[in-house]
């Protein structure tokens, strides 16, 4: 009964946001020439980090303005890059007519955690797989998989015109859904042309997606863009060097990472994510995020752009932040490929193979 | 693990406060360089003899590698690290070593982290993996290259990836840290690296486990990913 009742839901949404009306709106809206475009220079990049504030959009065309604004200001402002956060893909879900209470059971839903694991157990430290192998069909995925088809059709939709009307490179956010009989954490990336440039799954679920029985990708992929080789994973996989060094050795540039900080604010909480990734691996960061209050839950901030040290003017490692950590912001900053590319560093740089491959096929077991 | 009490020498190391692990002050290039490392290690043990601690005395070179070296409270040196990697500084004449061992202490399994090697997620990774909960880092910092931003960039960082203690400990500076939550203003910061020498903080077991709880770090790794980029990794 729920299943179909579901199902009945989605199609209704599917319908009221087919594709076609989508491009039909954005056609008629138009895409405004921009008088403070700046034009690039060889090698140099403007990027935008949109920092999102949660609201309940009740309509497509209310989602579609919203991202629609986002995206004006940014090209605005010269952006060649504009990056949205984790989960700006749910937000799509404001449509339906029970999504309080549909938010309240799924985080309901999500019962408890695999337990952490017991002092005896922390030391030695364990790997372990078995926090993956959780049920089949909990509720949070039952409830996603029938809107995962409109999801993924008003997401690309959406966010291709929206690439090719303002001529911009796109990283969408991740919206978290059912693909291939999976519950996956998606993010999205689109050229300037509208093309879907690529997607990529989150590979380090937190606890509670593990609860909710989230499958973690197995790869990691750097897409080149109209601005560069592009990483994309997701929020947590920024906390593991693992993750950014397998992007760096693939050719990314710049590491984009949408995040959805289910915490309160705090300094040293947020710094354990991009900000040493990129000190570690010598690229550019970009973190994008979703704040705010929904259903219980709170999101924080904040957005920014990161470099290496060497490459910002006060030597900390940030070329631009949000000012807040619960607001809507757009941070926007320039990029110089050029001087990543000539970049050096005495501390970070060295590198002896020989050790890794001693150890690291055991210990990644 | 168990609950020790860290400390970072000052200039007097008869002055040395009490403390189950001690690490004397950093120092510069070419002090390492001109270091008898052999004397180096006998101060080392007289100090732990004296304070019936375990003592951390600062990097010598031996044998063409950068080395950190733990002595027990009975003057025998348990551990020795070679740095695994090198920068200018060292890389013109000094060998990197391939291997990373640990100590088992009373209080828990100890890693020593010599010079940039603090830098590298790889050697922390390592050494967490296999059992390491504390860890003495001692590298040295030009001080036009010292900021607050490079011990966050460093040790601050590999404590929070991987969640352990760690004594971090330069010619520019000195601190406690561990994960965030180890510290009442969640900074991870136990000492910091401003704060006058000698400094020491209790390493809670307690407060590690229970920071672990809310930032199990581990759980979310991903063998399959790693083994799929293991070529990425090892490069």
């Amino acid at each position: 009964m729920l299943d179909s009742f579901l199902k009945f839901l989605a199609r209704s949404l599917q319908r009221k946001a087919a594709p076609e009306k989508i491009r039909s709106y954005l056609q008629a809206r138009g895409y405004p020439s921009l008088p403070g475009h700046v034009p690039s220079l060889p090698g140099h990049v403007r990027v935008a980090a949109v920092q999102e504030q949660l609201r309940v959009l009740k309509t497509w065309q209310a989602y579609v303005e919203r991202m629609y604004a986002f995206t004006a200001r940014a090209a605005g402002a010269g952006a060649q890059l504009v990056c949205f956060p984790e989960e700006n893909g749910l937000l799509l879900l404001g449509q339906l007519p029970l999504v309080g209470p549909l938010l309240r059971l799924a985080t309901r839903s999500m019962g408890n955690p695999p337990p952490p694991v017991p002092a005896e157990e922390l030391e030695p430290v364990r790997l372990s797989s078995s926090a993956w192998d959780l049920p089949d069909g909990s509720l949070v995925a039952r409830l996603l998989a029938p809107f995962s088809p409109f999801f993924q059709e008003t997401f690309t939709t959406v966010f291709g015109e929206l690439a090719r009307g303002f001529g911009v490179t796109i990283m969408a956010g991740s919206c978290m859904q059912v693909a291939d009989g999976k519950l996956v954490n998606r993010a999205y990336l689109f050229g300037p042309d509208g093309t879907l440039l690529g997607v990529q799954d989150k590979v380090h679920p937190v606890d509670m997606e593990m609860a909710m029985g989230m499958t973690p990708a197995e790869r990691l992929q750097a897409v080149p863009t109209a601005v560069g080789r592009l990483g994309f994973p997701v929020c947590m996989d920024a906390t593991y060097f693992e993750t950014f060094k397998i992007l760096r050795a693939l050719g990314a540039q710049i590491v984009v990472i949408p995040i959805a900080n289910l915490e309160p604010f705090q300094h040293y909480w947020a710094l354990r994510g991009i900000w040493p990734r990129v000190q570690e691996n010598g690229v550019y960061g970009i973190k994008s995020a979703l704040v705010g209050r929904l259903g219980g839950l709170e999101f924080t901030g904040k957005a920014g752009v990161f470099a290496p040290l060497e490459l910002t003017p006060d030597r900390s490692g940030v070329l631009a932040e949000a000012q807040t950590f619960d607001r809507d912001e757009l941070v926007v900053a320039d990029l110089d490929l050029d001087r990543l590319e000539a970049y050096r560093s005495d501390y970070f740089d060295d590198s002896n193979p020989a050790l890794y491959r001693k150890y690291f096929p055991d210990i990644y077991r | 693990m168990k609950t020790l009490i860290a400390a970072i020498a000052g200039p007097d190391l008869a002055a040395a406060p009490r403390a189950d692990l001690l690490v004397f002050p950093g120092a510069e290039a070419a002090s390492v360089r001109a270091r008898d490392g052999a004397a180096l290690l006998e101060r080392a043990a007289a100090t732990a003899r004296r304070c019936n601690a375990y003592v951390v005395p600062g990097l010598y070179v031996k044998d063409g590698g950068l080395c950190l070296g733990l002595v027990a409270p009975d003057g025998t040196l348990v551990l020795e690290q070679r740095a695994t990697h090198l920068n200018r500084a060292w890389a013109g004449d000094l060998r990197r070593a391939d291997t990373i061992v640990l100590a088992d202490t009373p209080f828990g399994r100890l890693a020593l982290v010599p010079d940039v090697d603090v830098y590298k997620g790889e050697v922390l990774r390592i050494a967490a993996l296999q059992g390491a909960e504390v860890a003495v880092c001692v590298q040295v910092l030009p001080p036009q290259d010292y900021s607050e931003a490079m011990v966050l960039a460093g040790a601050w960082q590999q404590a929070q990836q991987n969640c352990l203690y760690i004594v971090s400990v330069s010619d520019q500076h000195a601190c406690l840290l561990g994960p965030c939550d180890t510290a009442s203003d969640h900074s991870g910061f136990l000492t910091h690296p401003g704060d006058p020498l000698p400094q020491r903080a209790e390493l809670s077991a307690e407060k590690r486990l229970a920071a672990y709880k809310t930032f199990p770090v581990f759980q979310s790794l991903n063998p399959r990913l790693y083994r799929n980029h293991l070529d990425e990794l090892c490069g």
